[in-house]
């Protein structure tokens, strides 16, 4: 590993960049998917390179390649100097980057179980054993099981001295059932939707979720809801749970708060934001119960780390506190814009073909007090959706619509009946003014995102949210195609 | 600059792509496995990505997936990396060797395609276009950016790309080709309105990026001091290209696939033969049409095809790939891409006899829409998806453009606004879908489409 990174620290030194900083990063993922009892997917997938940011006359150059040599190093590192001075051609402002401590340090995701050590044979029986479970009840047309390890294996030196090498390792599965009549398509997943739930972790957390235990209650919901009432179209009160507060914290908090988006960089693609500068310190972004921090020392968060691509060290940060917009998510070049004197440590690549952006890291709304039950005891009438089916949200994050899979009716503090096709609609900031209530600490999870997507070329990112389930006023409900 | 040594010129795909046929080839001889396969996927991409009318991101990559099918019977694994060497493509083969040992019986395995196969279509590789230096990109930038001038701010991607694709299985199908690419998107942001723009060329010196950046600023200018009048409810729309390639994209993840079919959850179920857009509605999948960008074979070495999807507004079929085709008895139409379920991603809709200006004239009141963004399901058997428009929304009135609009939020069933078509261009293009392919497409003049919000912007 030192061949190639001193490789790359004389050429850097060579071509006399104002910084420089190499990745190598070693990447592993097993998945294994079950659909009706078949075994449909098997698969390893495994890569290694390097890429290589300079910033020279200004501007950064980004060059990267999947041939670990030191040769290969020197060509790559040449290119990313070339690639900066033609940048520099059209320059209008220097990139200028805040100081951060030289690290020199080893940092790993705690594990119990290492989920690549675990065999495929007994994966693959939890899997087939869950499928099996679910396919008993009568009526379900399809169900999925599945389950996912990744780990990333990094080797950080900069031109600043830092050199940090750092393990992250990641382990989730989930359990999906889906019940069709004609036009009729219903869905329920369980922990969560999209291959279920995720954490930096080994696989004991896949144990913990008791996929077999929940399996023929998650199957004969999917059922049951071919014939529950269609969610009504109305203005009422609405109970989310964890994993639909989860992606709402990340589609309008976690997205706005980018100071990159905020800086026009992802205009083209991801789009803008409205927590424009002017608003940091002052903003009512929602509910004076409103408190919401980027922490990514959390221990089991997908956005859970000990250094960010710029050598950063993790950090937690308030970003809402009494319902005020306090702060950005920012990097090392942006922080001074925001006012700020250091990063807060969120530049994150996906891989070492790509460059290091702003992403969120562990984005939550901190909890507030009593359980589920006093909740939906404390609520007159409403309606509580669960486990996110769709979302879609404007380029500057204040326009959303979110659809779950199931939802009750809570009538006179106490959930009634089943309704289907349940989603809702809203404006960010008065959506958050809305929130009136969040359960307490027991109730809290951190629900992981692993499909974030955002820049060009495209990176894919885990991120996580720590929420507990919360009410929300004057939703509009029920919206009709 | 302009170093050439840093490049993947017409020689060097030329020779990297032979040498990927013969590692191939050499690892699967050395395979335990019953069959094996590999692909590999091995690119050069480089893109200049700007904002602020400057460069702030520019990459290079060079990269390759390499992925292994082995199969032991009916049990069947799959291993990828992306070392592009002996030892390499060896390790994978013996890693998806060992899983499929530990594997279930799967009694729907067709096998690896087998076949004398033919590749009709040839794809072309322009060395311009694979050398052009991050100076070249710079240089034609510089307009873009001079064009926006105080009220604008440029942002956007200008990329070339190298892609290889091989082939190679245990049952003789062996097949590579070389292939290059170019891309510019831009949008112009001002004050209160903004306007977007892309092409795609595999021959980048087609692409004549002033002319194009001249469409986006236009729209900008055209746009600005929207207006909120127009509530929320249903009007006569024209939609341009991008936001009938996304509607199209979101049919083809919806349902034309083969998996989907067997396992009931696409939208056709029920449906095939029956009629279910307007009569004029014909869309297909065809790779042939140069403008889609197409590959001469899927990934798993199978010819492409051209393939009828929806015929004057009747279901017609959907994509196969070797293991569906088998289930269902019929041949391969060539579009496995690596998972179980296949999928149309060359898609084209056939053109009308009007002009987007007869559209718009043709429109007493109504909304023209340049571009959706974000669109997600809402409801995948009825085809309902909700999403925002963006960059770009005019109010019609008495068949003339008269304001720009600030943003709807759409939820609408796709294939009732296919009922709904009032109009298509008789021009095309491929225009690319938001989360990813594209299609091409004529502008398409669509009545009762249903806005259900608002934003305020
Ligand atoms: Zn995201």
């Amino acid at each position: 590993m030192k061949e190639l990174t001193d490789s790359f620290l004389n050429a850097a030194q060579t071509s006399g960049v104002q910084y420089g900083d190499i990745r190598v990063i070693e990447r592993a993922h097993e998945g294994i998917g079950v659909k009706n009892g078949k075994v449909e997917e098997l698969q390893r997938d495994s890569d290694s390179g390097f890429g290589v940011r300079v910033l020279h006359k200004g501007c950064w150059g980004f060059a990267s390649s999947r041939e670990l040599s030191p040769n290969e190093v020197a060509r790559i590192t040449r290119l990313a100097v070339e690639i900066a001075e033609a940048s520099a051609t059209l320059k209008k402002e220097d990139v200028r980057l805040v100081d951060e401590p030289v690290h020199q340090e080893t940092w790993i995701t705690p594990v119990q179980e290492d989920p690549f050590a675990v065999s495929i044979e007994e994966k693959l029986k939890l899997m087939l054993a869950a499928n099996e479970e679910m396919r008993k009840v009568t009526g379900v047309t399809n169900v999925t099981t599945s389950t996912d390890c990744f780990r990333e294996h990094q080797w950080f030196v900069n031109t600043e001295g830092s050199d940090i090498e750092q393990t992250i390792i990641e382990a989730g599965g989930g359990i999906e059932a889906v019940a069709v009549r004609g036009n009729e398509f219903q869905r329920r997943s369980y922990p969560n939707s999209f291959r279920g739930q995720y954490h930096t972790a080994g696989f004991e957390v896949v144990r913990s979720y008791d996929l077999i235990g929940n399996a023929q209650r998650i199957a004969s919901e999917a059922v049951q809801l071919l014939d529950a009432k269609e969610c009504p179209s109305a203005t009422t009160t609405l109970v989310l749970d964890g994993p639909q507060l989860a992606l709402q914290v990340h589609e309008s908090i976690g997205h706005p708060i980018e100071l990159d988006r905020v800086l026009g960089s992802e205009a083209a693609y991801a789009g803008m934001s409205f927590a424009t500068l002017e608003k940091k310190g002052n903003f009512k972004y929602g509910s004076d119960i409103m408190h919401v921090t980027a922490d990514a020392t959390l221990p089991g968060g997908l956005g859970s780390f000990g250094f960010d691509d710029d050598g950063v060290q993790s950090q937690r940060v308030d970003i809402i506190k009494d319902g005020i917009f306090l702060d950005y998510l920012t990097n090392r070049e942006s922080a001074h814009i925001a006012g700020n004197s250091r990063s807060n440590g969120t530049n994150r690549a996906d891989g070492w073909n790509r460059i290091p952006i702003i992403r969120m890291t562990n984005i939550n709304l901190e909890p507030g007090e009593g359980s589920f039950d006093d909740l939906i005891a404390d609520t007159k009438d409403g309606v509580y959706m669960s486990t996110n089916r769709s979302w879609s949200i404007d380029d500057r994050r204040v326009n959303f619509q979110f659809g779950t899979e199931i939802a009750w009716e809570i009538v006179n503090g106490k959930l009634g009946q089943m309704l289907k096709n349940p989603n809702y609609t809203g404006i960010t900031p008065e959506f958050w003014g809305g929130l009136d209530r969040i359960c307490g600490p027991d109730e809290w999870v951190i629900w992981g995102t692993p499909n974030c997507g955002k820049g060009q070329p495209s990176q894919v990112a885990h991120v996580a949210h720590g929420v507990a389930p919360a009410r929300f006023r004057n939703v509009q409900v029920g919206i009709r195609g | 600059m302009g170093n050439n040594d840093l490049y993947m010129t017409t020689d060097r795909a030329k020779k990297a792509a032979d040498e990927i046929l013969e590692m191939a080839d050499a690892a699967i001889k050395a395979s335990p496995a019953d069959e094996t396969e590999i692909v590999v996927f091995a690119n050069d991409s480089a893109l200049t990505r700007f904002a602020n009318n400057q460069i702030h991101q520019n990459n290079f990559e060079r990269n390759a997936e390499v992925s292994v099918r082995a199969a032991i019977g009916n049990r069947v694994a799959k291993s990828s990396g992306n070392a592009v060497t002996p030892d390499g493509m060896k390790a994978l083969v013996e890693d998806a060797y060992r899983m499929a040992q530990v594997s279930q019986e799967d009694e729907d395995w067709a096998g690896l395609p087998k076949g004398e196969f033919e590749y009709p279509i040839k794809v072309d590789f322009f060395e311009n276009t694979a050398v052009l230096t991050p100076e070249d990109r710079a240089k034609q930038l510089k307009g873009v950016f001079d064009l926006a001038g105080d009220a604008y701010q440029a942002a956007g991607t200008l990329s070339n790309t190298v892609v290889t694709l091989g082939v190679v299985n245990s049952h003789g199908v062996k097949t590579v080709c070389n292939t290059t690419s170019g891309k510019f998107t831009v949008l112009y942001t001002g004050s209160d309105s903004s306007g977007y723009y892309e092409d795609f060329q595999r021959d980048f010196s087609k692409m004549d990026i002033a002319a194009l950046a001249r469409i986006a600023i236009d729209k900008a200018e055209a746009s600005k001091n929207p207006s909120s009048e127009v509530g929320v409810g249903k009007y006569t729309v024209v939609l341009e290209e991008e936001a009938v390639a996304t509607m199209l994209m979101f049919l083809s993840w919806l349902g034309f696939s083969a998996k989907m079919v067997h396992d009931q959850e696409s939208f056709l179920v029920g449906k095939m033969g029956e009629k279910i857009t307007g009569g004029d509605i014909t869309i297909y999948d065809d790779a042939t049409d140069a403008r889609t960008m197409g590959l001469p074979f899927d990934f798993e070495g199978v010819p492409k095809q051209k393939l009828m999807l929806i015929q004057n507004g009747v279901a017609e079929g959907y994509a196969h790939n070797w293991k569906t085709a088998k289930k269902d008895g019929v041949a391969s139409t060539g579009h496995y891409i690596g998972r179980e379920e296949p999928l149309p991603v060359n898609l084209v809709m056939s053109p009308g006899d009007k002009t987007k200006d007869e559209l718009i004239a043709s429109t007493d009141y109504g909304v023209l829409v340049s571009r959706f963004h974000y669109p997600n399901v809402v409801n995948p058997m009825e085809t309902v998806i909700t999403g925002m428009t963006r960059d770009g929304t005019f109010l019609i009135e008495n068949g003339k453009i008269t304001k720009g609009l600030k943003n709807f939020r759409f939820t609408q069933n796709i294939l009732a606004a296919l009922a709904n078509n009032e109009g298509l261009t008789r021009e095309q293009r491929f225009s690319s879908a938001f989360f990813g392919g594209g299609a091409v497409v004529p502008v398409a003049k669509i009545k009762d489409f249903n806005f259900s919000g608002k934003t305020d912007f």
